[in-house]
């Protein structure tokens, strides 16, 4: 079973060498491969741009902080100004959420190095964040389901 | 701080009190998840009193959110520097964070007085206590990371008697100016101040500020355990510092911006 | 190099000691274990006491031997005393003394804060008890309900006192969920994964997990209804539009995981204890891990089965029956497990043993009414009854209280070197499953009978007297056969040194080292090759057959020879302090003549406590 999901993840991944649709990096044609996905390879490439970029040793340099901190500005500007845009109506909820869920990510990742750290910090802060979140959503949802009684 | 931890060799690598930090913020989750569920619950019910849309000032929230923003780039900055040495840099760093983090917690301050002079107290309404205490105790945990902060400056960076003195001064030139920054807005809570006496106390404080900071001179420390140590606690205070602005990304976004137009209860 | 030098009055204690300093010092899991099981059985002859008193109430009917007052803070505090200090602090008991012999480390990650908890423990339980010196304990039941608790209904300081002592035990549990934790997590020896841990670790690990995350949920639950009562918010008070239902929520996402984090440990000796008296493996290790860990999960999603009578409507109902419903498999999966384990084995008879096979049996009398209230309908019925009561006994008197009794007649001889006496055990057993059941299961049909819950009082015409009677004659019985097992402490307490490192067998790494051990634990970090790997050391035939192949280690005497002793951690003052200082400081914040200044004291020496300990020089 493990070897299976190993299996899927390597092709999305594109961890597998004989790519079917993976862009040849010769000059001749290599002969058609078996079982691939359309973006094998795709994933891991840029993975591999970004984590040059993020130097895969974990350690950004200072420019590297100042970007994602004008991003996170950016990222604030724009709930700022969208706020106030009446037209979303009941839009603007997923929308706020979806943009403060991306600061979230990035301050926990980057700033909080959790991308780059052992998968051990990552299982036990999100235990409880995750169970925090779906505990409010039934607490929400207990208090939103009003009874009805005949 | 514990010979049994330095001596084993750990089950996953990690160093023990880093994980410790981890599942303490993991807990903490909960802590602000009770606080913010409960605000959740309560929107729309409050009987009387100010209300939500008539009290919020997003354009000011959206300042206080970014200079908090602000600070955790500070921090990662700090942390960095004094990853790879350079621990004037970081310790300048470090007294940013904290004081970005105090200018957060003026306005903090400036929101709380000034709902209370438009009538809205934890009494007032439902509205008043979900709020309050949310953010209050969000505000408690900046100000004990800002502590935090401080004394690592003094404590880890400094290392001349003359030094410490010169950060514990320029830590109360910042509050001395913060005082007379609020003090040009009227507090309700205290006297009309004439503007010129609340500025030049700004202008003494901000003086004292750079002056001290610039009087410091120190280098960098070469002693290399040393180094890892402070690194090691420093990206503790760093974790800490990053877990409490991510809850106030959360905070703004569900009371500010999602929340703002509530109002009486729906009859 | 740290520049900064705390000024000290007292220099930081060296490890040879002696006296009462090196208990209070000490930062030792060892003695914090003990020391957590001495403190914790003095509040349950506490709590028994309450509980008779109680029982002599209810004997009779129209009792007058408590007033309706007084019968309230009785019984209030013995659940409170109950749960937070008596069944958690037996299992902090077993946790401390355990976790680091099973899994091959010398201490805790954190030895300080483990003495931090023991201590804010200590003083926790105390500040909850003064309550009873100020004539007004709270009186609000263990889940203090609002508006009950509200300042209309309950004026005094009672409730106040259960809320600042319940936030002190709170702390003192949440520091040692992280520091057991961090201590699973990471300092297992090499060669022990996750899935050859004991399956006591295992649920060690899962309890504080739980702890880690319902202790929030609580702390805020208590600054709510702290607000509400003495800084006039409107959390619960639904003049202002606040909802008392609000606090049950709060509360039971709390009560909860706690009621697993009573149950979970004492599931987690048996299934030590089981192994070892049958001679077999434990059956289907990783089922009854795995639902162990269903349980804790699952434990968070059943919280409103508390409510069902409370109106939250037939979708909230239905939904939470279904979770509570589903929870009770992996439970079910346990008790097979148990079950298989002693299944064919070559059963050797002894107390604990005899100790774990009564929880079984008691657990599922316990789980079958716990059963019954899962569906909303049936549970109409029975809340606020009787049943309820002789539901949770059974499984935390039956269940969790037999579980550590098991595991106290199990590891006593690990503790001490001394075996406490069998026959006076087997009495012990005897009298207390007798006294136990004549006591609470009575309450069965009383509850079906429709008698109310936390009434001091019942009328003649009602036909419950002689029922009642039965249980108060029973409950004395097994506060005698509790007195039993005093009587085995001390008089094994002057028997022979003579348990040796293995007197029961056993299967796990603690058995591998001198009882009681050495300060350090291991002589050398044992290596890790098989679950159980003590008892293929100790038979390497059977680990050809069932593993292909012996284990690696040499020896495993674990003599001192010409070893200089590991360094262990320095004991340290401060944890005593900075728990004192916590405690005083929150404790003034009950509303008396002065009670600032007593808070500003407790910040002091809190602050000064605190600073010292991260300053502290190590000694060499």
């Amino acid at each position: 079973m493990k070897k299976l999901f190993r299996n899927i993840l390597n092709q999305f991944l594109g961890h597998t060498t004989d790519g079917y649709f993976r862009v040849p990096d010769t000059a001749q044609d290599l002969p058609n491969p078996k079982n691939d996905t359309p973006w094998a390879g795709t994933l891991k490439l840029s993975m591999d741009k970004f984590n040059k970029l993020t130097r895969k040793d974990g350690h950004g340099s200072p420019g590297f902080y100042a970007i994602i901190g004008i991003v996170l500005a950016a990222i604030t500007l724009v709930e700022f100004l969208i706020f106030y845009v009446e037209s979303l109506g009941v839009l603007l909820i997923p929308i706020m959420l979806v943009l403060s869920l991306m600061k979230f990510v990035i301050v926990v990742a980057f700033f909080m190095h959790l991308r780059f750290d052992n998968r051990v910090f990552t299982i036990v802060f999100f235990a409880g964040f995750v169970l925090a979140v779906v505990i409010a959503i039934i607490l929400l949802l207990v208090f939103a389901i009003k009874p009805v009684f005949s | 701080m514990s010979t049994v931890s330095e001596e084993h060799v750990n089950s996953t690598g990690v160093d023990n009190k880093k994980l410790m930090m981890w599942i303490f913020l993991g807990s903490d989750c909960l802590f602000f998840g009770s606080f913010i569920s409960t605000y959740l619950v309560y929107r729309n019910r409050s009987l009387s009193g100010p209300y939500p849309n008539e009290i919020l000032d997003i354009p000011l929230t959206t300042v206080s959110t970014f200079v908090l923003l602000m600070s955790s780039l500070a921090m990662v900055l700090a942390v960095s520097y004094v990853q790879r040495g350079s621990q004037v840099i970081g310790r300048y760093w470090t007294l940013a964070t904290a004081l970005l983090g105090l200018v957060f917690m003026g306005f903090q301050v400036y929101e709380f007085s000034h709902f209370a002079h438009l009538g809205l107290t934890p009494r007032t309404n439902i509205f008043g206590s979900t709020f309050f205490t949310m953010t209050g105790f969000h505000g408690g945990h900046v100000t004990f990371g800002v502590i935090w902060l401080v004394i690592f400056a003094i404590s880890r960076l400094a290392e001349t008697l003359k030094q410490k003195m010169l950060i514990v001064g320029s830590v109360l030139s910042v509050v001395i100016a913060m005082t007379g920054l609020m003090m040009t807005h009227t507090l309700d809570v205290i006297p009309h101040i004439p503007s010129i006496v609340a500025y030049s106390v700004f202008g003494v404080g901000l003086l004292g500020t750079i002056g001290t900071l610039f009087l410091l001179k120190s280098s960098d420390n070469q002693n290399i355990e040393s180094i890892k140590k402070e690194e090691g606690n420093l990206e503790l205070a760093g974790l800490y510092w990053h877990f409490v602005d991510i809850v106030w990304i959360v905070i703004f976004t569900v009371v500010y911006l999602i929340s703002a137009n509530d109002g009486a209860p729906l009859l | 190099m740290t520049t900064i030098s705390y000024p000290t009055l007292i220099p930081r204690p060296k490890e040879y000691v002696s006296g009462i300093w090196s208990w209070l010092t000490t930062v030792d899991h060892k003695k914090i274990g003990t020391m957590y099981g001495i403190i914790a059985f003095f509040w349950f002859l506490v709590g028994g006491i309450e509980a008779l008193l109680i029982r002599i109430q209810l004997a009779g009917p129209e009792s007058e031997f408590l007033t309706p007052e007084v019968y309230n803070q009785i019984f209030t505090m013995h659940g409170t005393t109950m749960i937070f200090l008596v069944v958690m602090p037996l299992s902090a008991a077993f946790f401390n003394w355990m976790v680091p012999l099973m899994i091959g480390a010398r201490d805790v990650a954190f030895p300080r804060l483990n003495a931090f908890s023991l201590w804010a423990f200590l003083f926790g339980g105390i500040l909850l008890n003064i309550s009873w010196l100020t004539g007004e304990a709270p009186n609000a039941g263990w889940f203090a309900y609002a508006p009950n608790t509200e300042v209309p209904f309950n004026p005094k300081n009672g409730v106040t006192f259960w809320i600042l002592g319940l936030q002190v035990l709170g702390i003192a549990s949440l520091a040692a969920g992280f520091n057991f934790l961090t201590t699973i997590i990471n300092m297992r020896a090499p060669g022990m994964s996750f899935m050859k841990l004991p399956v006591f670790i295992w649920m060690t690990a899962v309890v504080n997990v739980l702890i880690v995350l319902a202790f929030p949920v609580i702390t805020v639950a208590l600054i709510q209804l702290q607000f509400d009562r003495l800084y006039g918010t409107h959390f619960f008070n639904p003049v202002m539009g606040g909802d008392p239902v609000m606090w049950q929520h709060m509360f039971w996402l709390f009560g909860h995981p706690e009621v697993y984090i009573l149950i979970l440990p004492a599931m987690g000796i048996v299934s030590e204890v089981l192994p070892t008296f049958s001679k077999k493996p434990i059956f289907g290790y990783e089922f009854i891990v795995f639902s162990g860990i269903g349980i804790g999960f699952l434990g968070w999603f059943v919280w409103s089965h508390h409510m069902f009578t409370v109106g939250l409507g037939p979708a909230a109902n239905a939904a939470f029956s279904i979770s509570t419903m589903a929870i009770a498999v992996p439970t079910g999966v346990k008790i097979f497990n148990w079950i298989g384990t002693l299944w064919g084995g070559s059963i050797r008879v002894t107390p604990a043993l005899l100790f774990s096979v009564a929880f079984i049996g008691m657990f599922v009398i316990g789980g079958l009414s716990g059963v019954t209230h899962a569906a909303p309908p049936s549970d109409a019925q029975q809340q606020d009854t009787y049943y309820v009561v002789a539901h949770f006994h059974y499984v935390l008197f039956g269940g969790a209280l037999l579980g550590l009794w098991s595991g106290i007649y199990y590891w006593w001889p690990k503790f001490t070197g001394r075996f406490l006496n069998e026959k006076i055990g087997y009495l012990h057993f005897a009298i207390v499953l007798i006294g136990f059941n004549l006591t609470f299961f009575p309450m069965h049909w009383l509850g079906l009978d429709g008698m109310p819950r936390r009434i001091a009082t019942y009328p003649e015409s009602m036909g419950w007297d002689v029922s009642n009677l039965v249980a108060s004659l029973g409950s004395f019985i097994l506060g005698f056969g509790v007195l039993i097992f005093l009587y085995n402490v001390f008089y094994s307490s002057k028997g022979p040194k003579n348990a040796g490192n293995d007197p029961w067998d056993g299967r796990t790494l603690e058995w591998s080292i001198p009882s009681p051990p050495p300060h350090y634990n291991f002589e050398t970090i044992p290596e890790v090759k098989y679950r159980d790997d003590f008892w293929y050391k100790k038979y390497p035939e059977l680990a050809n057959e069932s593993h292909g192949g012996g284990s690696d280690m040499e020896n495993s005497d674990n003599h001192a020879e010409g070893h200089n002793e590991p360094h262990m951690p320095d004991p340290s003052y401060y944890p005593l302090f900075i728990s004192l200082g916590m405690t005083i400081m929150i404790g003034g914040f009950i509303p008396f003549t002065g009670h600032w200044i007593v808070c500003g004291l407790g910040l002091v020496m809190f602050t000064w406590a605190f600073l010292g300990w991260c300053y502290e020089p190590v000694n060499d």
